[in-house]
């Protein structure tokens, strides 16, 4: 035992102490918070010119308002019959001590029928890659474990999860009404980073662009979302900030604390546009074509974020897919089934990452290829005195 | 050899004592039947069931047995387990080797191989054991489970030794005797010369041998009806009719060894019997006239006291006395005789009795049987057995005389005589044999050309060693263990033939083993039909058979 | 159209099939089944089968309202049923080679990931006949007196008409094989007389 509890463990009271002042300092710029929400929500558009003003001059991300008040809060309507469909990734890093450098990508999906006449589906799909090896990224800040970023592992493994989910709406929609769930951002924001190869992103956004263009060509029976369980932004939090301009009371940290007071139990808010720097970059990459919304529900006392495209904002696809985050984090003890039942299907475990390694190992002997030695892979496994 | 009337399959047993066949699935063998096993080199061991065992595989199917249920479950247990768990054996006792080849047949010596397919013997082999080739035979009826073989037996082979048959009445005793005589007479019809006849003299106690026999509510023809030519019938009767001779006994006739056997019929006690021989040595040749007297007479006085002075009042006390025989026995003896000179066929002093033995003899050795007829008499044992006696004893001593006069030369001797008797066991029960004439005739075989043909219900009362002289036997169902026992006793398998005697029906089974039969068989005998051709049971390819009523070739007296 | 399950392992004296998800109604207990792939026909008895979760480490939770049955329940979370799997054991019983068939064990157990299928009522019959082939069965471990009566009672089906006869002859071998357990005969005698 390393750590020095006699040290750290006298620290903590006043660490929880601190935090505990602070939500109840928080409490008053909750109060205003909701004061903000409410001018808002009487006058929008002067809302959304205040808010794009202080947008000019920040990085921090807003929101501006959409058809719907910003004050409205929503109960779940009521659910099915319709198809639930989800698609999550999971990744093997590169290695750089093993022979070849390499990753494997595997996504798992979930097709569910509820009371539609479509066949339950369980499964995942692989891949192994790069197909060519890529130049390095221009800014490749040297991290020792994580292999060559210019590869973008995380970027391709989100693009391959929205591919799936494209091709899952595709097939059902026109047989069934069609929700996708997506875990984490509707984007992959890594498109816009410099740290993955201007090639690689060039490919990868195009065939986001596609996946999306795709989804949206699916029509009425689709509903899209991506789930972001506790989440943290302060989209709105940083708008009504814009909106109380002056306020030096201590604001709530993130949208969810806001909403936390505002929200019961499998209610949701209204939703928002999101607007930012970084937001219109991205977007723009789409030519403007799959601007993002977003939403915020209450399960329990958990405050997810709700990410979706414009184009599937409508209130009959926002209520279907509101009723089906209900009922899936109903069945899940607060998650949703699909993206749980997803997510198993593409973890890969340490056996299988085990095999892989082992198997790669072998395949590269075969070729005649040699592991280089490391010494400090070598020191890891060898822990005498 | 595995076919359709294969029964099982040997799965054990000994030679001494008996094979040991489990039954296939679904095959039956019941007691009596053959069955026939392959042995090493061709032939056949053909044996005889004589026990039925239902056998367990296991301990447990019998422990625990199947629920008697009519449920599906129970049903079906109950019929799996038969013939797996449980399963039915027969015993067989092997007797023969039988040679198919038309080689000879051999007694068993050896045994089927474990596992040996048994089979029901068929009539080939059955007509390979019990071939007679050409000889004549007599047919005695059908074995048992084959309707269609006949079991024949060699009918020189028959009588060459003493015969019996035995069984309860009622069972077909003198049916079968009737059919076998037939057959006798006939086949000694067809002889050439009187010489070469075997004749039978019969003590015919029930009128049975005559002219006609009772059966079954009706009459058939008997030996004089179907040989009126070559059988001459006798009767004690006074008024009989259709005989050839009256039989009469004189009082000078009756020897004491006549009354030794009379001791179980009547009162006479053997001190009786004994003080007989002091009578007849003291008062000679009239002895019986003069002790049936009320009082003795002059002569006993006479020949008693002779020149001594006689006491006064001489009753038959100091007669007794006198000659030192017991009063009590003496009285005894007087009683007895006088109850049996009051006989109709017993005249007082002397008789034609030597007359008509010589009657018989010369009609005996003329070639012709001779019937004893009783008439009424014969329902009276003690007539029967002092008539029987006395004329069998006299006949077999002229019969001895000539044989021994003969000296050898086979022309002069006489021709072979059968005797035969029913109530057998009266005559030579075992206190009694030594006595007999029959148990010395039984003895001494075929020493003097005289057998015995007997006819008894109960084979336990006859000495044991006159019983084992009678070479073939004929049993009928028999009541006591003790009859089964006297009967099978010595012979080889006698445990299992004692089974077999058991098991017989009442009417129409017999089984028949002994010196004539290479081995035992059940028969069902043949039916006595109501017209009946002479020696209908015989079977003689070599003769032909004459008609009835054609005089002998030989003539009356040889 | 009932799935057809798979060979999972595989050994001489028996083997394992799974199908792809739960199913109700799998092969039954008794059943005679057909490998068909490999070098020769493996044919065998259902002595088990059992169902829960495919990976061990979910285990199946009981879940659904009061007044809902199974199916409901099933009907309301379609991924259960493809998160459990059905499997079945077979204790093998003979092998068809060309024209003849054999109640003894197979030269070669079947193949990995073959397909296992109903055997005909031909092929039942042909093996089953007479009966030899309840030898293997009343040896093999995995193989208690229920499978044997239920072997009992599905073969003679195949049988039509001869089928109490069948079970008969059987019932026979059975007594012959278990001479020295009559209690144990009794048993399976009343299971397949039932």
């Amino acid at each position: 035992m390393t750590l020095r509890m006699e040290q750290v463990l006298p620290q903590l009271p006043a660490m929880v102490s601190r935090y505990r002042t602070q939500l109840l300092a928080m409490e008053a710029g909750l109060d205003a918070a909701e004061s903000a929400l409410g001018r808002w929500a009487e006058d929008p558009p002067a809302g959304d010119a205040a808010i794009r003003a202080a947008m000019l001059n920040s990085s921090e991300p807003f929101a501006v308002a959409s058809e719907e008040s910003p004050e409205l809060v929503a109960v779940a309507p009521p659910f099915g019959p319709l198809t639930v469909v989800s698609a999550d990734g999971s990744s093997i890093e590169p290695n750089r001590f093993a022979a070849v450098q390499c990753f494997v990508i595997n996504t798992g999906f979930v097709v569910l029928p509820y009371g539609t006449g479509v066949d339950a589906d369980l499964g995942s799909h692989s891949e192994v890659g790069p197909e060519a090896p890529e130049a390095e990224g221009e800014d490749d800040a040297g991290a020792e474990d994580a292999g060559p970023r210019g590869w973008g592992v995380n970027l391709r493994r989100d693009v391959s999860e929205l591919e799936t989910g494209a091709r899952l709406a595709e097939e059902l929609s026109g047989r069934s009404p069609v929700v996708l769930l997506l875990d984490g951002t509707l984007f992959p924001w890594d498109l816009d980073s410099r740290q993955v190869a201007a090639t690689t992103r060039e490919e990868l956004t195009r065939r986001t662009r596609e996946a999306l263009d795709r989804l949206a060509a699916c029509g009425d029976d689709l509903s899209v979302g991506a789930y972001i369980s506790g989440s943290r932004s302060s989209d709105v939090v940083n708008s009504l900030r814009a909106l109380a301009a002056g306020d030096g009371r201590m604001w709530p940290g993130s949208d969810g604390q806001l909403f936390a007071r505002h929200l019961r139990d499998g209610e949701r808010t209204a939703v928002f546009r999101a607007a930012s720097e970084r937001v219109r970059n991205v977007e723009s990459l789409f030519a403007n074509q799959h601007e993002v919304c977003f939403f915020y529900l209450r399960i329990g006392d958990d405050v997810s974020r709700l990410e979706l495209p414009l184009w599937a904002a409508t209130p009959n696809k926002v209520a279907r897919l509101h009723a089906t985050l209900v009922d899936q984090c109903r069945r899940c003890d607060g998650y949703p089934r699909a993206l749980q039942e997803a997510h198993e299907q593409a973890v890969i475990s340490v056996g299988d990452r085990e095999l892989f390694g082992r198997m790669l190992e072998a395949e590269a002997l075969r070729q005649g290829l040699r592991t280089p030695a490391n010494s400090k892979q070598m020191s890891k496994r060898r822990r005498g005195l | 050899m595995s076919g359709p009337n294969q029964v099982g399959v040997v799965v054990g047993g000994s030679l001494t004592k008996s094979l040991e066949v489990r039954l296939d699935p679904g095959a039956s063998a019941a007691l009596g039947h053959y069955v026939m096993a392959p042995l090493d080199g061709g032939a056949q061991l053909l044996g005889m069931v004589t026990d039925i065992v239902l056998r367990s595989a296991e301990a447990g199917s019998v422990s625990w047995p199947p629920p008697a249920g009519d449920d599906p479950a129970s049903a079906l247990l109950r019929e799996v387990l038969q013939d797996t768990g449980v399963y039915t054996a027969v015993e067989v006792t092997p007797y023969l080797e039988v040679d198919l080849t038309g080689g000879d047949n051999a007694r068993a010596r050896r045994l089927p191989r474990h596992f040996a397919p048994v089979a029901l013997a068929d009539q080939e082999t059955i007509d390979a054991a019990f071939a007679v080739d050409e000889k004549a035979s007599i047919n005695l009826g059908t074995p048992l489970g084959m309707d269609r073989v006949e079991v024949c037996v060699d009918i020189e082979k028959l009588f060459e030794r003493s015969a019996g048959v035995f069984g309860k009445s009622g069972t077909g005793k003198t049916v079968i005797a009737v059919e076998m005589l037939d057959a006798r007479v006939q086949h000694s019809a067809n002889r050439p010369t009187s010489a070469d006849r075997t004749v039978a003299l019969v003590f015919d106690m029930h009128d049975d041998y005559g002219q006609r026999i009772k059966f079954e509510g009706g009459e058939r023809a008997s030996l004089k009806g179907l040989h009126p030519q070559d059988v001459a019938v006798y009767s004690l009767e006074r008024n009989a009719i259709n005989v050839e001779r009256r039989i009469e006994i004189g009082t000078r006739d009756i020897k004491p060894e006549d009354l030794d056997v009379l001791r179980d019929v009547t009162s006479l006690t053997a001190p009786g019997v004994e003080a007989s021989h002091e009578c007849e040595a003291r008062l000679g040749i009239d002895w019986v006239d003069e002790i049936t007297q009320p009082v003795p007479s002059a002569a006993v006085v006479r020949r008693l006291w002779g020149d001594e002075d006689a006491p006064e009042d001489v009753n038959w006390a100091r007669v007794a006395s006198r000659m030192g025989v017991h009063p009590g026995s003496f009285d005894n003896l007087r009683r007895g005789l006088r109850s049996l000179v009051r006989r109709e066929f017993v005249r007082s002093g002397e008789s034609q009795v030597n007359d008509v033995i010589n009657h018989v003899v010369k009609t005996l050795q003329g070639g012709k049987s001779v019937v004893v007829q009783f008439g009424r008499h014969g329902n009276d044992l003690t007539s029967y057995m002092l008539v029987a006696n006395m004329l069998s004893r006299r006949i077999w001593e002229e019969y001895r005389e000539a044989k021994e006069q003969a000296q050898g030369n086979r022309t002069k001797e006489p021709n072979r005589l059968v005797i035969v008797i029913e109530e057998a066991h009266k005559f030579v029960d075992r206190a009694l044999a030594g006595q007999s004439i029959f148990g010395q005739i039984a003895r001494e075989l075929r020493k003097y050309n005289v057998t015995l043909f007997v006819i008894d219900q109960r084979p336990s009362q006859i000495d044991s060693e006159v019983l084992s002289q009678i070479g073939t036997k004929f049993c009928f169902q028999l009541d006591s263990d003790a009859d089964v026992d006297a009967l099978v006793g010595g012979v080889a398998g006698r445990a299992a033939l004692r089974q077999v005697i058991a098991s017989l029906e009442s009417r129409q089974q017999a089984l028949v083993f002994g010196h004539a039969l290479p081995m035992p068989v059940i028969v069902r005998p043949p039916d006595l039909p109501a017209v009946r051709t002479p020696g209908a049971s015989l079977r003689d390819r070599l003769q032909q058979q004459r008609p009835a009523g054609a005089p002998s070739p030989a003539g009356l007296f040889g | 159209m009932t799935p057809t399950p798979r060979v999972v392992e595989a050994g001489l004296r028996g083997f394992a099939c799974a199908y792809e998800r739960y199913l109700e109604d799998p092969f039954r207990l008794g059943q005679f089944v057909a490998v068909r792939e490999g070098p020769c026909v493996v044919l065998g008895v259902v002595t088990d089968s059992a169902s829960g979760p495919e990976d061990p480490s979910r285990p199946l939770q009981p879940r659904g309202a009061a007044d809902q049955s199974a199916a409901d329940v099933m009907t309301a979370n379609p991924e259960i049923r493809l998160l459990l799997r059905t499997r079945v054991s077979v204790v093998s019983c003979g092998h068809i080679e060309g024209e003849a068939a054999r109640p003894t064990l197979p030269p070669m157990p079947p193949p990995l990931l073959a397909r296992v299928e109903p055997a005909s009522a031909a092929e039942t019959v042909r093996m089953a006949s007479d009966a030899t082939f309840l030898a293997l069965l009343v040896v093999a471990p995995g193989c208690d007196d229920a499978a044997i009566a239920a072997s009992v009672r599905t073969a003679a089906e195949a049988f039509g008409t001869g089928a109490h006869e069948f079970r008969v002859r059987a019932g026979k071998e059975l007594a012959r094989l278990l001479r020295a357990e009559p209690a144990r005969l009794t048993s399976i005698m009343r299971g397949i007389g039932a």
